[in-house]
């Protein structure tokens, strides 16, 4: 029974892993679809006058257009923005543990040290290059 | 009638060199430190290779440092054979391997030459991590006001197999775009912080497009996934790179052209305290490594008074040293002493002593070197040479090995025979034979000082 549970939680450990790596991939892709929208509207957002039809822009709401003032729907798509690189931080945070953990339970020993190393906070060209110099 | 000629191309990246130790793979031994008779290479010398065995173990856990091994035994008893396969077995770990007499040197002095070879041997785990965009270039569209003048503008689309954008250039980003002369179809790669872009090669989909490319072309696949990723890439470097590289402006030069010169002492301080100190926020991880001394008793009084202190510092590696002397001088005194060490440092070395081959090992070996350089011998041919090897040396036979194939050869035998080792053995001579030859015809060789028999007088005696 030992060796069926073992493998149950290795296998449900995989599909895990390449679940958060469809989400980050998928996340992404709303990040670039995102960006492409706010450089329009800041783009609109400087060209246009003052209440006229163009300070305004219909957003999708899924299944429907709302039509928001462009300073609103600016902040909007900022705050999206904003949360989305926060979730994509997430998954990789989650991503990197989860690896680690199935590197030491299929005993993959390069798999682990890799997971080990990744642990280290990361270091800069310019702190490396740049310690002998105060 | 034309004869054509074939010639056959041969790829130079995959002629492998065999050298004396090549056939290492590791010490052989089983998961409980048990020694196998014949595996991983090496053959015999049981004590050794489990007392090396042992040495390795305690080094993975990474506990110890700056302790001193020394391996000593007769010439041609597998010294460097050992070192060799502990350096395999210890994988990942630096493994610096330098014989005595290098640390002699008119550019550097012999203490600085040390310190060198002792931080080369210790490494230190970083990582480097940064944000790319990688994907393959759908379309490039670049454009310059209709003045003549003002800055261009331009759009970039990008894809992976999963996704597709479009990024709206900058003036820098278009004029890298221009320098690495990035067209649709180039798989490229654009770091975030630093806003390089690196070619990676040309789509496999876009192969297709020119009847002929340039030499340097490369095709990869579309990459998959995310566009921006996140990348990072875990390196080890060891202290004297470290070292290197803030030694002195564009310092990073001086580590590809190996023109290091001294290196100040306050540099090293420095850098010792910063690694410490990222060692505590977790940026940075020690790897305490090997240094292997080959011939060690080629180093002289001052040397050992240096090594004496090296080793009682906390960032020191361990320290393998060989020595195939019995009791003799120490280098640059009239002292006496065994294995040409000094006692004070004979002290605090661990001593693993090699023994020589019995005639079974001996065949074993013969064996191995010869499926090494891919010769095939007879059974007879075999024994033989291991008879001439228990007479001679172990070197001289193998050598005779790869000399014995071309004769084969000379006679369109596939396998290496008897009559072919009685050729080689008669045109190279063994060390034994050279010093009897020598002996015998001594008076026909120029600058000879062996004395002359007592009957005959110089002619400077006769002033």
């Amino acid at each position: 029974m030992d060796a069926v549970e073992y493998q149950a939680k290795v296998e449900a450990l995989a599909e895990d892993i390449l679940t958060d790596k469809q989400l980050s991939v998928d996340y992404d892709r709303k990040r670039q679809e995102n960006r492409e929208a706010l450089r329009i509207l800041r783009e609109q957002s400087q060209k246009a006058k003052p209440n006229s039809t163009q300070s305004t822009t219909a957003v999708n709401m899924g299944d429907f257009f709302i039509q928001l003032p462009l300073p609103k729907a600016l902040k909007m798509m900022e705050d999206a923005q904003s949360e989305l690189d926060k979730a994509i931080a997430d998954v990789r945070q989650r991503l990197k543990a989860k690896v680690k953990l199935l590197g030491e339970l299929e005993g993959d020993e390069r798999i682990a040290s890799v997971a080990k190393a990744m642990d280290l906070k990361s270091v800069s060209g310019q702190e490396l290059y740049g310690i002998s110099r105060k | 009638m034309e004869s054509i000629i074939a010639a056959k191309a041969t790829d130079i990246s995959k002629l492998e060199r065999t050298g004396a130790h090549s056939h290492i793979r590791g010490l052989g031994l089983d998961d409980k430190l048990e020694t196998r008779p014949n595996s991983q290479g090496m053959v015999g010398q049981l004590k050794a290779r489990k007392a090396a065995g042992v040495i390795v173990k305690v080094i993975k856990q990474g506990k110890i440092s700056g302790r001193a091994i020394m391996m000593a035994g007769a010439p041609g008893t597998g010294k460097t054979a050992i070192a060799m396969a502990m350096s395999q077995e210890l994988g990942d770990v630096p493994f610096t391997s330098i014989a005595a007499s290098e640390v002699f040197s008119l550019e550097i002095s012999k203490t600085e030459s040390l310190t060198q070879a002792f931080r080369r041997s210790i490494g230190v785990r970083i990582k480097e991590e940064s944000e790319v965009i990688e994907g393959e270039v759908v379309e490039i569209q670049i454009d310059r006001s209709v003045t003549g003048v003002g800055p261009k503008t331009g759009k970039l689309t990008v894809k992976t197999t999963d996704m597709e954008t479009i990024y709206d250039l900058g003036q820098k980003m278009i004029a890298s775009l221009t320098k690495e002369k990035v067209m649709a179809g180039d798989v490229i790669q654009i770091d975030k912080s630093t806003g390089r872009i690196t070619r990676l090669g040309r789509s496999f989909t876009r192969a297709r497009d020119f009847d002929a490319t340039g030499p340097d072309v490369k095709f990869v696949q579309c990459p998959d996934g995310e566009l921006q990723t996140r990348k990072e890439i875990v390196h080890l470097v060891s202290l004297h790179e470290i070292d290197v590289i803030n030694s002195r402006q564009q310092g990073f030069l001086a580590l590809f052209s190996g023109e290091t010169g001294e290196i100040k002492s306050e540099v090293r301080e420095q850098i010792n305290q910063k690694i410490s100190e990222w060692c505590e926020e977790g940026k940075a991880e020690i790897v305490p490594g090997v240094l292997f001394i080959d011939e060690i008793h080629m180093l002289d009084m001052e040397c050992f008074s240096f090594l004496n202190r090296a080793l009682e510092d906390t960032m020191a590696p361990v320290v393998i040293m060989a020595s195939n002397r019995g009791m003799s001088r120490i280098r640059g005194t009239n002292y006496q002493s065994p294995h040409g060490v000094p006692i004070d440092f004979l002290d605090r070395l661990l001593i693993i002593s090699t023994q020589a081959y019995s005639e079974d090992d001996i065949r074993q070996i013969l064996k191995i070197r010869c499926d090494e350089e891919e010769v095939d011998m007879t059974e007879d041919a075999l024994a033989v040479l291991t008879k001439v090897a228990t007479e001679t040396s172990l070197r001289y036979a193998i050598h005779l090995i790869s000399t014995g194939h071309l004769v084969a050869q000379k006679r369109q035998s596939a396998k290496v025979d008897v009559v072919d080792i009685k050729r080689v053995y008669s045109l190279f001579l063994d060390e034994a034979r050279s010093v009897q030859y020598l002996k015998d015809y001594q008076d026909e060789y120029m600058y000879n000082e062996i004395a002359p028999s007592q009957g005959e007088k110089m002619a400077v005696d006769s002033f």
